[in-house]
């Protein structure tokens, strides 16, 4: 063979190699990239199931609440409020009982007074009827009179009427706020600021308790449960927290007011 | 071949020694942000440029022979560049080979130099030996990425770059390695041609080295 025709040959065979080199690393990039946009995919549609789940989970729990709620109010609170009556009338019949009979009456009394507390907590009424805001007065306010510690509301914006799983979601939420500072942080005050923007509603929670270390505070249920429902509605749910220098947790929910509910 | 054309090529093949210097000026712009691994083979690099420079200086200065230090040269780039992969490959089966080959290597490279090519030979036969190797190791490390799923951009990674740099210039160059020994010394002009070609190689080799040092390391292991 002669001195060009070996050239030549060595030419294409480095040309050759050097295609099938390249076009294996671009085969490689491509697969590679395409690979990772399905993964992402997988876990797009994977992260959407868990939200479908945990929505129906939440619906299905607010579901039992209120079927509880209704039960214990239309069904044992009837039913005993007859049964003292009765006593009653039984005491006025039979004089030498009646110490007793009242005793009795009274005991049922602060049951039935249980009772109804445990309905509004499962269930509160004033939410369905006056909507979110007085709901939200009305946890406050409670806590005003049961407690030591005093409450604050400050609202801004109009009020527009939100759809009832909304309204349900964030009176849930600031119930678990709420139960929080009471329990664990000492606080002596409680203060909420809402805020109607033009297309969100932002609430900002804050107590001046003890605080704590958000880092190293493990995530319970009640947060896992505030998340999962700020989650459900499209919002932002944002906890901050030091030693000493109580907890402020902002909770921001998008709405459009032809349509409030984002779902 | 013309002699203008030849005169064209031979210059290309002078100025292929002097490739690798692009990549050596990105790695002293980038020598605070490169990894560990990155520094490792900043620092082969370096070592493959004195190297080159010092087989130039030997030709132009003293008009003495350069292929003592190819031998020199192939016994550290092969094992460098086996031994750094180490970093990416971890304690897996490979990883752990990689030791024990880049040793075999080496010993390979001194039996050729004292038994078999000698030292004023071109090393055709351990070159192809390096090339199989490294072709392998790129081809391996391709098939380790896909199977490990943990890149997400390999165009930005320093391994993805350095195999590819790896698999090009080896595969491409493993017909010159194999059979430049075989072509007659009086055909001054296929020389030239063939070692145009390789000059072609070595200049996209140093190129994409440089883009390898351009990219950051998210994959290395920091220990091995």
């Amino acid at each position: 063979m002669s001195g060009s025709g070996i050239l030549l040959l060595f030419l294409v065979s480095s040309s050759i190699f050097l295609l099938l080199g390249l076009a294996l690393v671009l085969y490689v990039m491509q697969y590679q990239k395409r690979m990772m946009q399905q993964g992402q995919a997988m876990q797009a549609a994977e992260v959407r199931h868990q939200e479908t789940l945990l929505s129906a989970s939440i619906d299905s729990q607010e579901a039992e609440r209120s079927r509880i709620a209704c039960t214990l109010h239309d069904g044992l609170g009837p039913s005993l409020a007859s049964i003292r009556l009765r006593l009653l009338m039984h005491g006025q019949e039979h004089p030498n009982q009646q110490l007793f009979l009242e005793d009795l009456s009274e005991l049922i009394s602060e049951n039935i007074q249980q009772l109804r507390e445990i309905s509004h907590d499962l269930l509160p009424g004033v939410l369905k009827s006056y909507g979110l805001q007085a709901a939200l007065k009305e946890l406050l306010q409670q806590v005003d009179q049961s407690t030591s510690t005093n409450t604050l509301l400050n609202t801004t914006g109009e009020a527009i009427q939100l759809s009832e799983t909304q309204e349900l979601a964030i009176y849930r939420i600031h119930q678990e706020l709420v139960n929080n500072t009471l329990k664990h942080a000492k606080a002596s005050r409680i203060e909420l600021r809402i805020a109607w923007e033009a297309t969100q509603l932002t609430l900002l929670y804050q107590d001046n308790g003890i605080g704590f270390e958000l880092e190293k505070q493990h995530v319970g249920l009640g947060q896992y449960s505030m998340e999962s429902r700020a989650r459900a509605l499209g919002g932002n749910l944002e906890l901050t927290s030091q030693p000493g220098q109580g907890m402020q947790c902002q909770l921001q929910v998008p709405f459009s007011k032809s349509n409030p509910d984002p779902s | 071949m013309s002699p203008e054309l030849s005169a064209v090529l031979y210059r290309l093949v002078n100025a292929s020694n002097f490739a690798v210097l692009p990549a050596v000026l990105v790695l002293a712009l980038r020598w605070k942000r490169l990894s560990l691994p990155q520094r490792w083979f900043g620092r082969l690099l370096l070592a493959i440029a004195v190297i080159q420079l010092s087989a130039v200086a030997l030709i132009v200065f003293f008009q003495q022979s350069n292929m003592p230090l190819y031998h020199a040269y192939i016994a550290l780039e092969g094992p460098g560049l086996l031994l750094l992969y180490r970093y990416r490959l971890g304690n897996t089966p490979a990883g752990r080979f990689v030791p024990w080959v880049a040793g075999s290597y080496v010993v390979v490279v001194m039996v050729n130099v004292w038994w078999q090519q000698g030292v004023q030979e071109l090393p055709s036969l351990p070159r192809s030996l390096e090339a199989l190797l490294l072709c392998g190791l790129a081809l391996y490390y391709m098939r380790f990425v896909f199977l490990e799923r943990k890149v997400m951009y390999l165009a930005q990674s320093f391994w993805f770059w350095l195999s590819a740099a790896l698999l090009l210039y080896f595969s491409a160059n493993l017909m010159l390695f194999l059979f430049t020994n075989t072509i007659p010394e009086a055909e001054t002009d296929l020389f030239t041609g063939i070692w145009a070609i390789h000059a072609v190689l070595n200049f996209i080799l140093y190129l994409i080295y440089s883009v390898a040092l351009l990219c950051r390391d998210r994959e290395s292991y920091s220990s091995f």
